[in-house]
């Protein structure tokens, strides 16, 4: 089994409007994948897709060799772009939670993590701020031990310091057996991690590769060749 | 460690760069232990394959060698890492060469520069040398 994530010609519609338009992303183990995109592109919609929340019209998904079904929904660990959290629940009662409702999740390293973000586990959800929610969202995601990781935004409103952190908690979870999709409009901060980045555009990839790759053919950033894609103007790098 | 890396060539060709550096200016001796690509990737923050295909291209290069269940190690060949240095200087050079030209300059107006500018540094270090003392 080479792919843990294999989407095939996916294809969604709301309405009259195409949202994933024969849309492939392959994800093999050990590798970081960037999907990165504008707002609206379908990234979302995707994520949705690959967490059973939304079904296609046509093509299908497959994780690590199976087609999506509920006992694979255990195998992805997912984090949605917005606050999924109890806001009422103390930060411990939040990785207890995690802990009874994830068999592969981790409490002690997610513990630690959380402590080392700097967050009281005394703490209610509610009272944190904007960026220690995030902090606290991605150190639970990435403490499970999952086969796919589907990261939506894992760095906005996080300190310069924190990010740091995540790069580093990414680069601890990954291994040979596991896969990460990631989006982030933050990309030059995240660059250097990935292995392999998809553009995606109104529902369709429209460019991929292999970042050193894209890179050395380029001359140019991860992030500039998002700017030159996106807004069609040739960009010139010093 | 953090090192800034510049994101518009490959990652994994400016940490060859730096390990050569390392070799070169004698950090890393020749025989030593290179660090696992776990530890490396860890060292200079980025993905375990960048490392990976860092040590198979340095492998490839007769730079590194593995020993099987030891680990992999910096090759012993003096001369090779004599040609090290020797290409590293080149590429230098080449890129310097370069920036002068698209500067306008000539050969011989480069050359005169760097006669010009190696005598400048020269004293500017002797004359440094004499006030501190």
């Amino acid at each position: 089994m080479k792919y843990l994530v294999e989407a095939n010609n996916l294809e969604k519609k709301f309405g009259n409007q195409v949202v994933l338009d024969k849309l492939n992303i392959e994800a093999a183990g050990g590798k970081i994948i960037g999907l990165l995109g504008p707002n609206g592109s379908g990234k979302t919609v995707f994520f949705n897709m690959l967490t059973g929340f939304i079904q296609p019209d046509d093509g299908q998904i497959i994780i690590c060799g199976d087609k999506l079904k509920p006992q694979t929904k255990e195998k992805i660990a997912y984090m949605p772009d917005e606050n999924h959290l109890y806001s009422w629940m103390k930060v411990k009662d939040v990785i207890a939670f995690y802990s009874e409702f994830f068999s592969d999740f981790d409490i002690k390293l997610a513990t630690d993590r959380i402590i080392s973000m700097g967050i009281d586990i005394d703490k209610k959800v509610k009272s944190l701020s904007k960026g220690s929610i995030e902090k606290l969202r991605v150190s639970l995601v990435f403490s499970r031990n999952a086969s796919v990781y589907i990261i939506d935004e894992p760095l906005l409103n996080i300190d310069l310091l924190g990010r740091d952190k995540i790069i580093q908690m990414t680069l601890d979870t990954i291994n040979e057996q596991s896969t990460m999709i990631i989006t982030t409009q933050l990309i030059g901060e995240i660059e250097r991690i990935f292995d392999e980045v998809y553009f995606i555009d109104k529902g369709k990839i429209i460019l991929k590769g292999e970042c050193d790759h894209l890179r050395s053919n380029r001359g140019m950033s991860i992030e500039n060749i998002y700017r030159e894609v996106f807004s069609n103007e040739k960009f010139d790098e010093i | 460690m953090n090192i800034e890396f510049n994101n518009k060539e490959p990652i994994y060709h400016q940490i060859i760069n730096l390990i050569k550096k390392d070799i070169i200016t004698g950090r890393y001796k020749g025989g030593d232990k290179m660090l696992s690509v776990r530890e490396m990737a860890e060292k200079y923050k980025v993905n375990p394959n960048t490392i990976s295909r860092v040590y198979q291209l340095l492998e490839m290069e007769n730079i590194t060698y593995t020993q099987r269940g030891m680990g992999t190690f910096i090759t012993q060949d003096e001369d090779k890492i004599l040609q090290l240095k020797n290409q590293m200087a080149d590429s230098v050079i080449h890129n310097f060469i370069n920036e002068m030209r698209s500067l306008g300059f000539e050969n011989t107006e480069i050359i005169n520069s760097i006669k010009k500018n190696i005598v400048q540094q020269a004293e500017s270090i002797q004359n440094k040398g004499v006030s501190d003392q």
